[in-house]
């Protein structure tokens, strides 16, 4: 990607980051009611793991204690965040598609991919990035196994992590327009934040390589939180990075194949 | 707003509303199954694998908490159906239809707004238990070993009771919290926070019996315990006929309390409400 391009997407991210804090000035007992809905979320998961983890000493899910899961966790909220922050217009591709709302969007000097999916900025989603966040440096500090080397790895690892996310959102939007009325991209995504959201290592072996190599899953908590705790290697870690960036190349050729079959309103 | 013609009769309208709304819901096959048929299934599926690494941890034959593994099994064989028939929160757009004023037409209508919800409910209702009957019998087909049965006819219509009571409870609650739409300008944050809570209190992610005994003997007083966790239980015969009518008891004092609210609810919301929508 070129220095103007990328400043280009930058300068677009910019101008809609600043569009997403006007509108939601407006809106202040929403930013409220979403800042305490996603703690809430948190708080589930968190309580679900510790009452598990509690219910016996020793215990382990794959392999991964109560200090590693505490970073799991952490790590899968703030993919979440991320994606909540930049990616929430996913929520409404299916009723864009229909009433034709990507018409705009044609027009714009840019990829629709990015455009349509980074227009929604999120402030309630970026404070609870910083709720998120909080959790997850937390649990690395607590966690006994985690030396100064591994902390230089969480930004890259969460790279990873974020890259993975706008993948899979802007795969499950581009298979939409094969299946318009679906509400597909919704769909995909609740069911595989749910996978997702435990170590990959508690499924059986053939769907965790799926969710490993076909479509990775495992790159939104399951590898970054490895990568941390010290349980994949270098080479792994290498080879994997490139199958994630290989997977974003394909999800956004999925994405423009479809935008090709765009009729305006398909609905 | 009122109409001096003579109002409808409840029951003929709600039947007549009801098939409007499953005829709307079957309109698109692709967005009905993966809307109605999918919905509910991948979370206790994933709730499984969790469990089956943890005992498998443990060591086969373990119990936890007081419960074993074959248990949990049967367990999320149980979610997998109740869940289902459990009402949710993307299953009413009465907010939509007050933010837009298409309220309105309805208000001038010789007829108790309400039943059109309620049309929603029974709907909803009719569905999921043909679809989870479905889901069920498949079960039973597919896994008989591992497959939770109905420990004895008593204990089915126990179970049945408390799921539907529970569900009218949960409906309750996501039309007060839509009908905040009269004060607010977005709820949508508001019913996915009630559905995190009514499944985390009601088992969705663990049985409410395996929680610490603090936090089981507090969740009883609610509702969604006795919707989801204990109705499953007393298919299992882990609860009796003493348990599912204390269960009632819980759910028609919460049913009425929610009632009366929503009355309030909607009174003053009407009071504000302009006619063109908030």
């Amino acid at each position: 990607m070129g220095t103007g391009r990328r400043s280009f997407f930058l300068r677009v991210a910019g101008q809609y980051a600043r569009i997403g804090l006007v509108r939601k000035s407006q809106f202040r007992w929403e930013f409220v009611n979403q800042v305490v809905m996603d703690c809430l979320y948190y708080l589930s998961f968190l309580l679900t793991f510790e009452f598990i983890y509690g219910f016996r000493e020793g215990l382990t899910l794959g392999g991964w204690d109560r200090d590693d899961i505490r970073v799991f966790l952490g790590m899968a909220f703030v993919t979440d965040a991320f994606m909540m922050t930049w990616l929430g217009q996913t929520w409404h591709f299916g009723d864009d598609l229909k009433a034709g709302n990507l018409d705009a969007f044609r027009l714009r000097p840019g990829p629709v991919w990015f455009t349509y999916s980074f227009q929604r900025f999120s402030p309630e989603g970026l404070t609870n990035g910083l709720v998120a966040g909080a959790i997850l440096v937390h649990a690395l500090a607590a966690h006994p196994e985690v030396a100064l080397a591994h902390w230089l790895l969480v930004l890259p690892a969460l790279a990873v992590a974020c890259t993975a996310q706008i993948a899979l959102v802007v795969l499950f939007q581009g298979l939409e327009f094969w299946v318009v009325n679906a509400d597909l991209a919704r769909f995909f995504n609740n069911v595989f934040t749910q996978i997702a959201d435990r170590p990959l290592d508690v499924y059986p072996r053939g769907m965790k390589r799926v969710f490993t190599w076909l479509l990775p899953l495992g790159a939104l908590a399951w590898f970054p939180a490895g990568l941390v705790v010290g349980r994949h290697g270098a080479v792994f870690a290498l080879v994997y990075t490139v199958v994630v960036l290989l997977f974003a190349r394909l999800a956004v050729a999925v994405f423009e194949r479809g935008m090709r079959r765009y009729e305006s309103a398909l609905g | 707003m009122s109409s001096t013609a003579p109002r409808r009769a409840f029951w003929p309208l709600l039947l007549q509303a009801t098939a409007y709304e499953l005829r709307k819901q079957v309109a698109f096959r692709v967005g009905f199954l993966v809307r109605e048929v999918s919905h509910g299934i991948v979370e206790p599926l994933v709730m499984l694998c969790v469990y089956a690494a943890l005992y498998r941890s443990a060591g086969s034959g373990t119990v936890l908490r007081g419960w074993t593994f074959p248990e949990l099994v049967q367990y999320v064989a149980g979610l997998l159906v109740v869940r289902k028939v459990l009402f949710h929160n993307r299953a009413l757009d009465l907010s939509t239809q007050i933010f837009e004023g298409r309220v309105t037409k309805y208000l001038v209508m010789p007829m108790d707004y309400f039943v059109l919800g309620v049309a929603r409910f029974v709907q909803y209702t009719v569905l999921q238990l043909g679809v989870a009957s479905l889901t069920w019998g498949i079960g039973a087909l597919v896994a008989p070993e591992h497959w939770l049965f109905p420990a004895s006819l008593e204990a089915l219509g126990g179970a049945l009771l408390l799921v539907l009571l529970g569900s009218w409870c949960s409906f309750q609650v996501y039309y007060i919290l839509n009908a905040l739409a009269f004060w607010l300008d977005v709820v949508w944050s508001l019913l996915v926070m009630a559905w995190f809570v009514i499944s985390f209190t009601g088992g969705a992610l663990l049985p409410v019996s395996q929680m610490p005994p603090a936090v089981y003997a507090v969740l009883q007083y609610g509702f969604p315990y006795w919707s989801m966790s204990a109705p499953i239980e007393v298919l299992m015969g882990r609860l009796d006929s003493a348990d599912v009518l204390r269960g009632c008891a819980v759910l028609g004092v919460t049913a009425l309390a929610l009632e009366l609210v929503r009355r309030q609810v909607w009174r003053r919301g009407l009071a504000r409400y302009g006619g063109a929508g908030m």
